[in-house]
This record gives structure tokens, sequence and C-alpha cells, in this order.
């Protein structure tokens, strides 16, 4: 799982954090390319804000080691790194002007008061602030605030930026807007971003790459798309999106691929993915929005599936569906466009259900 | 008075479609609009609270007010109004009387040379208190992580016992034959005792600094403990030492506890009176014992009254100067 990278902008070597007997992070190694957007995704108590913190300075490793720019953090504390965090709930501070704040780590510096002057105002301009730089922060919106949060940790021309969950207390129509904008900013200033949060869109729109984190692990590393169409295992394939799981057999093993026998889809050829072994239990994954549901008998039903509809959820733009099968304990997930006139309330109505083969997936996990 | 007509409004409001019809007078249109004010129902909460300020703090100052304003004739006091009072204490003079440097052209200069040396003395205690506080707050906020009531318990022990035994326990350890002097005669470091440790103004602002500090803990320590720890991460994360985190996010988000001790602790030190008798000897005298002693054996109680409204104001008029210095940087924030 580990990438070798050219030039790795952050390096994690065997890096583990333990709370008592609770392995908060546990034996992580992973690199993260320069320029790279990364996020750290997965459900709260994963260990993704302990990797984050220890990145940022805030917590040390139990074992192992963090490097930045090949540099070893070992000891390095949270104000000499070269990182900036956007904290979750922004930690603006109260008592200080937005341009104060945003000028903030500058002062630290060697600077004359006109280039920090300058750099606040470039940075304000960058955020699309400036009118608001002697407001306080009491005074700004969430969008705001979490925008002087993200100027106030770039001026300071970080190599890595850390985002700690910075879009989670704003609501839908917001976090769009937001994320288009973090996209923007970090495309225009190419500093490495280490984004952790728990929302899966937030994760997929964003990141070059996602690693998805569970107790303490990242259970797979990969870009937005291969992690979504080729999840490696089921608990990645659950934790993304919408999937329908099948039991099955293997039958044989041969290089054209992995004969199975499918619970409720009966037998068939799939694509080898990992090792399997003739007679041994699998599963087999699919994405409900790949699946073509008929409503009308086709004029070939080879391969097709015969089903009951027997849910249906309206979502706006789409439709999902649950459609019985014989010889499949749970319905299968079927989601449609609603570009067809003439759907809905289409309880107990027959359908036939066809899908690529491609689009199952093997897993053995 | 109020509550009756309240109920006489709702008795005419009540029957007024059936029986009154039109005559429903502008009274009781008057009444409906004063019952359904909020301000008018706020005040009338407020009642108690304006009965017990009004019977035990403004009535006493009303009547010091009006006693500073009469004059004594031997044994009685005379209620005439007149300004005798004020003219002893403002009279001028040609010549200068200098206390600590400052010029005073008065006729009888003790009264406002007495005020300006209890606010200094007061001033140091204040600033002692604060020094000594802080840290202790910020280890009550900071580094204590359990037990935080207990500590609060242990630092408020002290004032379980009276104000005059901690004070006469300064004289203990301060005096002739006190602690720290036999302690450092047995010890061999001096051959007499020193006789310079009780009995003067320094001894006066180490008991006030002492007898206060626990009005100027609780204070700091709540304004620290409200501080959201993000902050001093995100400090950090600037760029910030230890130091600069203190000085430049610490400091400033507890001043507003700072401010709320220096209040509680330099409005009553300033008027204090049994601590300079009890350690202040001759030179540790303060406004306070003129005011007790015009009130006592100098038998006049008008000129007591008019020193105590002078000190009071010239008090009022320092904090609020400053309440006005330190929300002008920080009446901004929340």
């Amino acid at each position: 799982m580990v990438l070798e990278l050219e030039r790795p902008m952050i390096s994690l070597r065997h890096v583990s954090r333990h709370y008592g007997p609770i392995r908060a992070v546990d034996d992580v190694t992973l690199d993260i390319a320069a320029g790279e957007f990364f996020s750290l995704l997965g459900p709260s108590g994963c260990g993704k804000t302990t990797l984050l913190r220890m990145l940022g300075g805030f917590d040390a490793p139990t074992f192992g080691e963090v490097f930045i720019d090949g540099k070893s953090m070992a000891g390095v504390p949270a104000n000499r790194r070269p990182t900036n965090m956007v904290f979750q709930n922004y930690a603006l501070f109260p008592h200080l002007s937005i341009r104060e704040n945003v000028g903030y780590g500058l002062l630290n510096r060697k600077m004359t008061k006109a280039a920090v002057a300058d750099r606040v105002a470039q940075a304000l301009e960058m955020i699309r602030l400036g009118h608001l730089a002697d407001r306080w922060p009491h005074q700004l919106s969430g969008g705001q605030r979490q925008r002087v949060a993200l100027a106030r940790a770039l001026v300071c021309e970080p190599k890595v930026l850390l985002l700690d969950e910075p879009l989670g207390a704003l609501d839908k129509k917001l976090r769009a807007e937001m994320q288009s904008e973090l996209r923007r900013i970090q495309r225009a200033v190419g500093i490495t971003f280490v984004l952790v949060t728990h929302d899966q869109e937030e994760a997929l729109t964003l990141s070059d790459r996602i690693a998805i984190m569970s107790a303490g692990r990242p259970l797979q590393i990969g870009d937005p798309r291969s992690l979504y169409e080729a999840p490696e295992n089921r608990a990645v394939a659950e934790f993304i999106g919408e999937m329908n799981f099948f039991r099955a057999e293997v039958q044989a093993v041969r290089p054209e691929g992995t004969s199975v026998r499918v619970d409720g889809l009966g037998d068939l050829t799939v694509a080898t993915r990992g090792t399997v072994a003739a007679g041994s239990a699998v599963t087999l994954a699919m994405r409900p929005e790949k699946i073509v549901l008929s409503w009308e008998r086709p004029p070939h039903t080879d391969g097709m599936i015969e089903g009951r509809v027997v849910s249906e959820t309206y979502l706006g733009d789409r439709c999902q569906y649950g459609v019985a099968v014989a010889n499949h304990a749970a319905p299968i997930r079927v989601v449609t466009q609603n570009n067809m006139p003439g759907a809905g309330r289409q309880q107990d109505r027959p359908v036939w259900l066809d899908y690529p083969r491609e689009a199952l997936l093997l897993l053995t996990m | 008075m109020l509550i009756g007509e309240e109920l006489t409004s709702i008795y005419v409001e009540g029957n007024a479609d059936r029986y009154v019809g039109e005559a429903r007078g502008s009274r009781s249109r008057w009444v409906s609009r004063f019952r359904n004010s909020e301000s008018v129902r706020g005040y009338l909460l407020l009642v108690p609270a304006l009965l017990v300020v009004g019977a035990l703090l403004l009535s006493p100052l009303a009547a010091l007010v009006a006693l500073s304003f009469a004059s004594q004739s031997y044994f009685d006091i005379d209620y005439t109004p007149t300004l005798t009072n004020y003219r002893t204490i403002f009279a001028p003079a040609a010549e200068p009387v200098y206390f600590l440097g400052i010029p005073f052209y008065l006729e009888s200069p003790i009264f406002m040379v007495l005020l300006v040396k209890s606010i200094l003395m007061s001033l140091v205690s204040t600033a002692a208190v604060i020094l000594l506080a802080y840290p202790m707050a910020y280890f009550l906020a900071f580094q204590v992580k359990r037990g935080k009531v207990i500590w609060i318990i242990l630092i408020t022990l002290p004032f379980w016992t009276s104000y005059l035994l901690r004070v006469f326990s300064w004289k203990i350890i301060l005096g002739f034959n006190g602690v720290v002097n036999s302690g450092l005669v047995d010890l061999g470091i001096i051959a007499q005792p020193l006789d310079f440790l009780l009995y003067n103004p320094t001894a006066v602002v180490i008991t006030l600094a002492h007898a206060w500090a626990a009005f100027a803990i609780l204070p700091i320590y709540v304004s620290l403990e409200k501080i959201d720890r993000s902050l001093f991460e995100a400090s950090v994360d600037l760029g910030d030492s230890w130091l600069k985190r203190f000085l430049r996010v610490t400091l400033p988000l507890s001043w507003p506890g700072v401010a709320a001790a220096a209040m509680l602790v330099f409005i009553p030190t300033v008027g204090d009176y049994v601590t300079p008798t009890l350690v202040g000897g001759r030179e540790g005298i303060m406004i306070g014992n003129i005011v007790q002693s015009q009130f006592g054996k100098a038998n006049n109680a008008p000129l007591g009254a008019a020193v105590s409204i002078v000190s009071m104001t010239v008090v009022a008029i320092g904090v609020l100067f400053f309440l006005w210095i330190s929300g002008r940087r920080h009446g901004t924030e929340r």
C-alpha cells in the first residue's frame, strides 16, 4: 500500500500513537507528494485527527517518525514546523481584528511593518474579504471566518497546510462554495494540503488522493476515482458511496477471469482481483447506479435478473429502488436518473435488471 | 397598587363588550397599554431588588451627603446647609506642602495628602495582589486537571477566619519578636531584631496584598478558564513561543478578569482603616483612619462625611477612567 514517490513532502514511517491501551494511530506508513491535496477520510474516532495533529506538532507519535520536506520532525515543536493549521472551530483571536488575525503569524518573522501589511492585504484579497479587514471575528459569518482562518494560515507560506474538518460547521450550500474556493486557492498557491474530513463527498471533490482510515490505519489510499470504482475491500466499498453486496463462491480461477456462483445472480465470470482459490467464499460488489432497470420486459432477457420493486426513495434528481430478487436476501438497490416520464409509485411491479459484467467487483476481504 | 390596577383592567376588559360597551374609557386603554409594556413588567420584577438597593445603599449615601453639608457645634450637629467642611478640605494656602515631591497648596493638606497616599498604597497593594494571584489562577486553570474544587476551597481557606485575625497574624509574623525576626536571629543572620518590618506602609501593603488575594484569584481564574484552548494551539501554530503566546493571547484574553480583580481589590483597600491601624503605625495611616477619627475622637462627623464623599468621588473618577481605558480596547469583543 506504500506509494513510493519521487520527492515526498510528508513521509510517515511506522507512526503509532497510543493512549493507554487505545491505539489511536496504528503503524501508519505513507507518503504525500509536494503540492498534493491529500485527504484523510474516515468516521470519527478512526485516528485521522490524531494523525493530523502529529503532523502539526500538537501530538507526538508513540512510535515511528514523521518527516516533512525530508527533515525529521522528532522533537520539533509546533511553532518551529513548516506547517500551519486551519482549526475546526477556526480559532480566530476574538481580541484582534481580521487584519490583525491574518497578520498574526507574520509578526513572528523578521519583516518590516510595511511588508507585513502588504502580505496581509494580498491574503485578504485572495479570500475576497479585503473590505472586512477592520471588522472583528464575531461580526463575520461562518463562511467568512473560515476564509479568514485559511488566509491566516496561508500568509505564513507553510510547506504544508493542515485542515481539520474545516467545512464541518457550514451549511450544505456554503460548503459546496467553500470547497471550490479551497480547490482554487490550493491550485493557486501550490502548497501541500492535508485535509481531515468525515464527509466522503468533500474528500472526493477536493482531493488528489484520499486515505480511507479505520481503527487507526489507512484501509486504502488512492485517487477518488479508483477508490470509488475499485475499492479493495468491503470496508472501503461500504464507506464510500452506496454498494450492493452479493455472497459468492469461487468455482474456478482461469486466465480470463474467476468463475463464481453468486447468490441471486447465478454463475458468472468476473475479473480476478487479489488472490482467490477455488471453493473459497468471496463477496461481489456492485454500485446501484451501474444497474440498468427496465420496466417493460426486454426482447432478450439473457443474463438479466427479474425482480419486483419493493421500495422507492425519491431523491429529487434520482430515484432509488429496492428490487427483491430470488435467491438473494437483501433487496438490490438500483438508482435511476429521473429523466423518464411515468416513473413513480411503482410498488410491486416486475422489473428487469441489466448490468455490465465489469461493474461486478470481486472483494476477497 | 399596580397589581390592583391590573386586576381592575382585566375585569373591565373582560366585561367590556357585554356591559360597558363604548364607555370603556381612556383610563382603561392606558392601563392595558401599561400592562402590556415589557419594560413595566421588567421593572415590576425588579422592585424587590430596587427596594434593597434603595434602602441599604442609596439612602445611607444620601444621608452621608446630607451630613457632609452640616456642621458640628460642640456636642450638636447643626443641619443648616453649609460648605464649611469642603472649605476646610480645599482651603488654599500660599505656601505649598510637599508630599512625594507633589506640591499641595492647601491650608490643611492632611486630607488630600492622605488621600493621595492611600491611593498609592492601595495601587501598590493591588499590583502586588494581581502579581501574586495571576500565577495561582494560571496554575489552577491550566495545570490542575482533577479536583479543581478542592483547590478553590484551599485558596479560600484563609478567608474562613476573620479579617481582623488575618491582619493580626501578620503582626505576629512581622513583629519585633515575630516569626521573621526570631527566625533570622536564631539562624544568626542578624544580631538584633529588625524594627523596620512592622508599623510602616510596607507592612500595610504586605498585609493588604495577602488579605485580598482570593478576591483576585477567582475572577482571573474564571477569565482564564473561559479562553478557548484551540486559541493557544493556533498561536503556537503561527509561530509563538510560550512567552509570546502569553503576551499576545493569554494576557489580553484574561484582561477582563484582571480588571475585575483590580477593581475588587483597589476599591475596598483605599478606604481600609483596620489594617493601617494595626500594622501601619504612625507612618502607615490612610484616609480611612482620618474618617474614623473624625467620627470618633475628633468628634466632627460632618467633616468626616465630607472627607468620605471627596475620597469616594476621587476613587469613582479613577475607576471609571480605568474602565474606560480598558474598555476602549476590549469593549468591542464578544
